[in-house]
């Protein structure tokens, strides 16, 4: 049974008319089912959970990538299958599970090609795409201890990934190995900041010049301040904020989604 | 820089790396992987690898290696035990020992230290620490 979870941002009028087609589109292939909208006075966790009792061995979720991203953490304690159906202007997470956008999506659902894809877990949050430290003053400690990974430069990003974020497909390709979201492990990416200007692409034209990034693939890390006194924040999915000293872990295969042919992984 | 490394006789494929260590980081400790490495910035301690390691122009490393091959054009100070080929290219600068399967020095590279030969071996995965001491007996001395 499918359960169908709007975001809120879709009540505006001008997708009326694509929810109308959507809708639509559902029955004509059979797959409807119970609906049900965010507010800002309900919780997308609960609505789930709640559907799921009701006898829901799918959610799809409508909306945007932090609406994907919500709704994997959501459904990472439940036995349930996740659908998207992309719609708004950024729409990554569904590119990369290989879903079109809008109405196209319907004819994917209506396949239900599964696959069991990891998340990442750090404290007690789960991630589904990344997270990224809003400071470069942190260490990257191995489970036992075994190494430490400090910045040389105050002027680089850290990423711990399980998809390719969009601020770093600039850089791509990547080898091969690399932000496979089924491998059962997570990336650490250092980037340094301002080697994507203009300047610093014409320079490296040689796409082998211009690789100055770490990448260090993990199945356990710790993020620690460096200092007490700094103030360092890490965002999950360019949504919720948490503070280190925080014990970051992959999931493998933990969470199942509905995917397309066109699937980057 | 990761497609040269073909042509110059070494093993490292950019699809086939594990492990970047870039130039933006510093890393303290003992670092063990199955995969190859490419390391590009500092690091103070051990790097061991069943596969290949390639050290950058601008790495630093302080400390052991230990690996099945390796192309090295960086700082190292420290002794390096390569199962099977190892090349220092002209950049490259060694403190200490090395102990390899097969070498090749680029003009230009130093090297202070005993260098010891030893029979190619093909290692199994994480067996290149033990393979490489078995070996270390039948040394020649080259410095």
């Amino acid at each position: 049974m499918y359960f169908y979870l709007y975001d809120a941002f879709l009540q505006d009028k001008k997708y009326a008319k694509v929810l109308a087609e959507i809708d639509a589109r559902l029955i004509d292939l059979s797959i409807q089912g119970r609906t049900s909208r965010l507010t800002i006075l309900n919780d997308m966790k609960e609505l789930i959970t709640d559907a799921v009792k009701r006898g829901a061995d799918t959610v799809v979720i409508l909306g945007d990538d932090k609406t994907v991203t919500r709704a994997i953490s959501a459904i990472a304690e439940l036995d349930v299958a996740l659908g998207v159906i992309p719609i708004g202007a950024n729409t990554a997470v569904a590119r990369y599970l290989g879903i079109p956008e809008g109405v196209a999506a319907c004819e994917v659902l209506s396949k239900r090609v599964r696959e069991s894809i990891d998340i990442g877990k750090a404290g007690s949050n789960y991630f589904a795409f990344y997270l990224r430290s809003m400071s470069p003053h942190v260490k990257i400690v191995s489970p036992l201890r075994e190494y430490a990974l400090t910045l040389l430069s105050d002027d680089a990003e850290i990423f711990v990934c399980n998809f390719l974020p969009h601020e770093l497909e600039r850089e791509a390709p990547y080898p091969a190995s690399f932000f496979v979201p089924r491998d059962g492990k997570l990336e650490l990416v250092v980037k340094e900041r301002g080697k994507n200007s203009l300047i610093d692409r014409w320079l490296f034209q040689n796409a082998d010049e211009k690789r100055e990034f770490t990448i260090l693939p993990f199945t356990t890390l710790r993020i620690e301040a460096d200092t007490l006194e700094r103030d360092v924040r890490l965002v999950l999915d360019n949504d919720k904020v948490i503070k280190p000293p925080i014990d970051i872990t992959v999931l493998p295969h933990h969470v199942s989604v509905i995917v397309g042919k066109d699937r980057m992984f | 820089m990761f497609k040269k490394i073909a042509k110059q006789g070494g093993d490292i494929q950019f699809d086939d790396v594990e492990t970047i260590i870039g130039p933006s980081v510093k890393l303290e400790g003992e670092f063990q992987s199955k995969g190859n490495v490419m390391v590009s910035g500092v690091l103070i301690g051990k790097l061991e690898t069943s596969e290949n390691v390639r050290i950058e122009t601008s790495a630093q490393i302080e400390g052991d290696i230990t690996a099945r091959e390796a192309i090295i054009a960086g700082n190292v100070h420290g002794n390096i035990i390569i199962a099977q080929h190892l090349s220092l290219l002209s950049s490259a600068k060694i403190t200490g020992d090395i102990t390899a399967g097969s070498i090749a020095i680029q003009q230009g590279a130093q090297m202070n230290g005993k260098c010891s030969m030893v029979a190619t071996v093909e290692p199994k995965p994480a067996d290149v620490k033990q393979n490489a001491a078995s070996v270390m007996q039948d040394t020649t001395e080259l410095l």
